[in-house]
């Protein structure tokens, strides 16, 4: 099976709901949610991500501690979490623009501490992300993010793509996404650019004191 | 929760991350991105000294056979410079016994050449490890050496290097030990062109260097491949014959490499397979070679022209022959599917 095949495979499996989904439905109530990624680029598994979100919501349904939320992630350059060449800790607060039953749209900042293990280089970026989360069936759920880094010496981008879901209302989380990376120093030596599929598995804290939407 | 409220904490998060960007904390780490990440060679060998072509390389035709070179066949034949791999299989058990190595040389009428990629890995080679490419991908794992770059898309098998890297070009000198020990004339050298790949910003290895130095290194190593066999292994007359990458007389201005080189090779001069190729193009490159030529070296011109017809090889085999010859070069018309798994011979081409 050539990466054409998969990668419209893996289209097909994000889109196909989206299509079908005569209506929308709410999102499901969300509270803290650890999710471990493992990401293939395009096809052997290369990286792997522990993330940690945690929405103030959940302390406080007042304003503005309903709309703001936490991200802190551990990221590296191997399937299983062990640094190749590079471990990232990164931290990102997110405000929500948009919170409806149905639609989220958040728009985050933060910054990470990364080590090129080999050359111990240590990067700094700054980070900005935007994130958009759809309903379309009870229990799957539609998330596009983007984000941007900006380092001392370069930058980038990053899109992902990816259908979330909770399929027996228990805070077991399944995931499935496509993204594209580019990153560029400034002077475009060494820049780079990948098509990336990622599995996610997590768990979700569902029930959100007096969640009010 | 008064004391850390959001807004102040977003405030101090925009300001502390900029400023943490900017302030020299960063190179890009591509890593993020997964997957073949190139990870440029430090262990960069010497440009050192060469040393100088001493007779130019004998011969008014040639041929060119790199897969299943047969001794017997080739003494049949009227070439009097043979280009063929060191092994008939690529493996080390196929390597040519002396007797073999007499009998092509056919008492020294015959040169033969020894062909060597030092700009790309084989991963038929004896010194290849399969740990340092993916089977999925084909392309390098985080097992392999710095050197190893992406798989070359046109040859399957055959991956990039960076071949400044020490430990690169210390298994091409231990490749020549082998070349010399089996007593071939000199070297066929392929992939001198590494050095435009290498400065090519979009080679899809997300690493680059400058042409210039990309070339000035590549020109080290063919200085330091004639060093190595004609003065530390004591084969004076020891012929080395670059393939194509003639823009690298671009950046020789003191004539290093036009002294270390017997001859050039040269690929697709005339016909880009059965296509002519505009005589623009062929003028610009015959520019360059003008360089050889004028230092008295001989240009061997392979163009891949002959689809097998027979008795009468099509009209462009001998359109080629003579187009060549009229530039002073010294022609082989080979077959089309750039195999190079036969002699070819037909009336014209001995």
């Amino acid at each position: 099976m050539s990466v054409q095949h998969v990668l419209l495979v893996a289209v097909f499996l994000i889109s196909g709901p989206l299509v079908t989904a005569k209506e929308g439905h709410p999102l499901q109530p969300s509270g803290p949610q650890v999710l471990v990624t493992v990401t293939a680029v395009p096809l052997s598994p290369s990286l792997s991500t522990v993330s940690f979100d945690f929405p103030f919501g959940f302390l406080s349904t007042a304003r503005p501690w309903n709309r703001i939320g936490a991200s802190c992630w551990i990221f590296s350059d191997s399937p299983y979490l062990i640094p190749r060449s590079y471990f990232e800790f990164g931290f990102l607060l997110d405000w929500a623009l948009v919170n409806t039953s149905q639609h989220e749209l958040t728009a985050g900042m933060g910054t990470a501490f990364g080590i090129e293990v080999l050359r111990q280089n240590v990067s700094i970026p700054l980070i900005l992300r935007a994130k958009y989360h759809y309903a379309f069936l009870k229990c799957l759920s539609f998330q596009a993010t983007g984000e941007g880094f900006l380092y001392g010496q370069g930058g980038g981008l990053q899109f992902h793509l990816r259908a979330l879901s909770r399929p027996f209302e228990l805070g077991f989380i399944i995931g499935l996404g496509i993204g594209y990376g580019f990153l560029s120093e400034w002077d475009f030596n060494p820049h780079g650019d990948a098509l990336q599929l990622d599995v996610t598995v997590g768990y979700s804290w569902p029930k959100i004191r007096g969640q009010k939407r | 929760m008064k004391i850390f409220r959001p807004i102040t904490a977003i405030t101090v998060l925009a300001i502390l991350s900029p400023v943490a960007a900017f302030l020299g904390c960063g190179p890009v780490p591509l890593q993020r991105l997964g997957g073949y990440q190139p990870n440029p060679c430090e262990d960069i060998a010497d440009l050192g000294t060469t040393a100088n072509a001493s007779g130019v390389l004998p011969g008014d035709n040639w041929m060119y056979q790199l897969q299943d070179a047969t001794a017997s066949l080739i003494e049949a034949t009227g070439f009097q410079i043979a280009v063929i791999d060191y092994s008939r299989d690529g493996q080390e058990s196929g390597r040519y016994s002396d007797t073999e190595m007499n009998t092509m040389k056919s008492g020294g009428s015959r040169t033969v050449l020894a062909y060597l990629s030092i700009g790309e890995a084989e991963d038929y080679r004896y010194y290849f490890d399969p740990r340092w490419v993916s089977w999925i991908e084909a392309q390098p794992t985080s097992a392999a050496p710095c050197w190893l770059g992406r798989t070359n898309p046109d040859w399957e098998g055959n991956y990039k290097v960076q071949y400044w890297s020490e430990d690169w070009q210390r298994i091409v000198l231990d490749y020549l030990d082998r070349i010399i020990e089996d007593g071939f004339d000199g070297v066929y050298l392929d992939i001198i062109d590494a050095f435009e790949y290498w400065s090519d910003r979009d080679n899809g290895e997300g690493y680059w260097i400058e042409e210039s130095l990309a070339a000035e290194r590549m020109i080290g190593l063919v200085g330091r491949i004639a060093r190595y066999c004609r003065v530390e292994k004591g084969e004076a007359n020891f012929y080395i014959i670059p393939q194509n990458g003639e823009r690298i007389f671009d950046y020789d201005s003191t004539n290093t490499y036009l002294d270390t080189i017997s001859g050039i090779g040269i690929e697709d001069l005339y016909y880009d397979g059965t296509a002519a190729i505009p005589a623009v193009s062929t003028a610009e490159r015959n520019n360059l070679l003008s360089a050889v030529k004028s230092a008295g070296k001989p240009v061997l011109v392979v163009d891949y022209v002959d689809r097998g017809i027979r008795p009468t090889p099509e009209a462009i085999v001998s359109d080629f022959l003579a187009k060549a010859g009229a530039d002073g070069h010294i022609p082989y018309a080979a077959r089309a599917d750039r195999e190079l798994d036969q002699i070819n011979v037909f009336a014209g081409q001995p």
